[in-house]
């Protein structure tokens, strides 16, 4: 039945990916090619609406790809299956790291992962950093000046991506205000 | 209290496109400056922990704050919060994909909103950053995960497990200080 075959796909697919978001992607591909006969095209589509809907990546990329494969069910079980690992390891670590906070064992194991973790979210940078100013649908295109739009990078992406760190990370500005002008912004520009 | 976890995790879904990394200066913001239900240090070591772990980071940065504040139905209802809106863009952009695809407006502002989330992620490099990178040992470690991960593209779980193995030895012939 399909919907058992997508709650295998998806609980795996909780389990082994490792480094979140992108990771869990093509994870999601390597294991759903096995009962769906998805084109890579369709599939290169849902991550791309994936990435630029509200809410985590993966999430997106299950509920669409249920959804696609078994109606609103499917996405249900898709996404509850993906989440439902994490939810067993995090309660389980949760309360571990509790009783044991004041070990040797734990408190270099976080020493140990913390660092990690500032390069993880380093790599992370990269690869959304880089599409996003890379200029594929470039803001204002109607009506900004030429040059501007030949550029090899999209400097209005550049200038909201600069702005939005400066504003949170500097000025301490609540993110919820920030992103919302920054969307109307882009609403306005437009592409 | 549940009311007040379900929230705010709805709000992180439905305002953060880029997924749960771009997450984390909102989520430390709420729960350090605004809710104060966490410390700077502890928030990084809860970042460590959802990152570290396989699954998605958003679902388990979820899961593990709702169940420190309220234990399982905490984890549940921050959860079922962070995914809520997900869930309904989605199913929304899978039945009228032709009418928001096409126009300008939209795409306008998810061009812009997904450059404001790299920003973001910029801002959580510098908060994790500051708080995680303690010494000469932590910085080199840093640097050295980065370059495992973006440039020789290796896995995740590999460079996870070794710092953590590197870092219960050290602890354990040191005695446990925050440094490795």
């Amino acid at each position: 039945m399909i919907y058992s075959k997508l709650i295998w796909a998806f609980m795996k697919i909780g389990i082994l990916g490792f480094g979140g978001g992108l990771a869990i992607i093509s994870l999601i591909r390597d294991s759903i090619s096995e009962f769906t006969d998805m084109s890579s095209e369709t599939f290169a589509n849902i991550v791309a609406i994936a990435q630029v809907t509200p809410g985590p990546v993966a999430i997106n990329t299950a509920t669409y790809v249920g959804f696609e494969t078994a109606g609103i069910l499917g996405s249900v079980a898709a996404t509850v299956s993906v989440a439902i690992p994490s939810f067993i390891m995090i309660t389980l670590i949760a309360r571990m790291t509790e009783r044991y906070k004041n070990s040797r064992a734990v408190k270099g194991a976080f020493a140990g992962v913390r660092p990690v973790t500032v390069g993880m979210i380093g790599s992370a940078l990269i690869t959304l950093t880089l599409p996003a100013v890379a200029g594929a649908s470039r803001l204002g295109a109607g009506f900004l000046p030429e040059a501007l739009c030949k550029l090899p990078v999209d400097v209005v992406s550049l200038a909201i991506c600069i702005m939005t760190a400066l504003l949170v990370g500097k000025y301490k500005k609540n993110p919820f205000i920030v992103l919302i002008i920054m969307g109307a912004i882009g609403g306005l520009l437009g592409v | 209290m549940l009311l007040e976890i379900f929230l705010v995790f709805l709000k992180l879904g439905a305002f953060t496109i880029g997924g749960g990394v771009a997450m984390i200066p909102i989520l430390q913001k709420a729960m350090v400056e605004d809710k104060k239900w966490f410390t700077e240090d502890e928030m990084v070591d809860i970042i460590a922990i959802c990152q570290g772990l396989p699954g998605v980071i958003a679902v388990n940065m979820a899961t593990y704050v709702g169940f420190r504040k309220r234990g399982f139905l905490g984890s549940l209802v921050a959860t079922f919060g962070v995914i809520l809106p997900s869930f309904a863009a989605i199913l929304l952009i899978a039945n009228f994909l032709t009418a928001i695809g096409s126009s300008p407006v939209i795409l306008g502002i998810m061009a812009a909103l997904r450059a404001a989330a790299a920003g973001l992620v910029a801002v959580s490099v510098w908060q994790v950053g500051r708080k995680a990178v303690k010494g000469p040992m932590s910085a080199a470690a840093a640097l050295a995960s980065f370059v495992l991960i973006a440039v020789f593209d290796v896995n995740v779980a590999v460079v996870v497990l070794a710092f953590l193995v590197i870092g219960v030895v050290i602890g354990l012939k040191k005695g446990g200080s925050d440094d490795i």
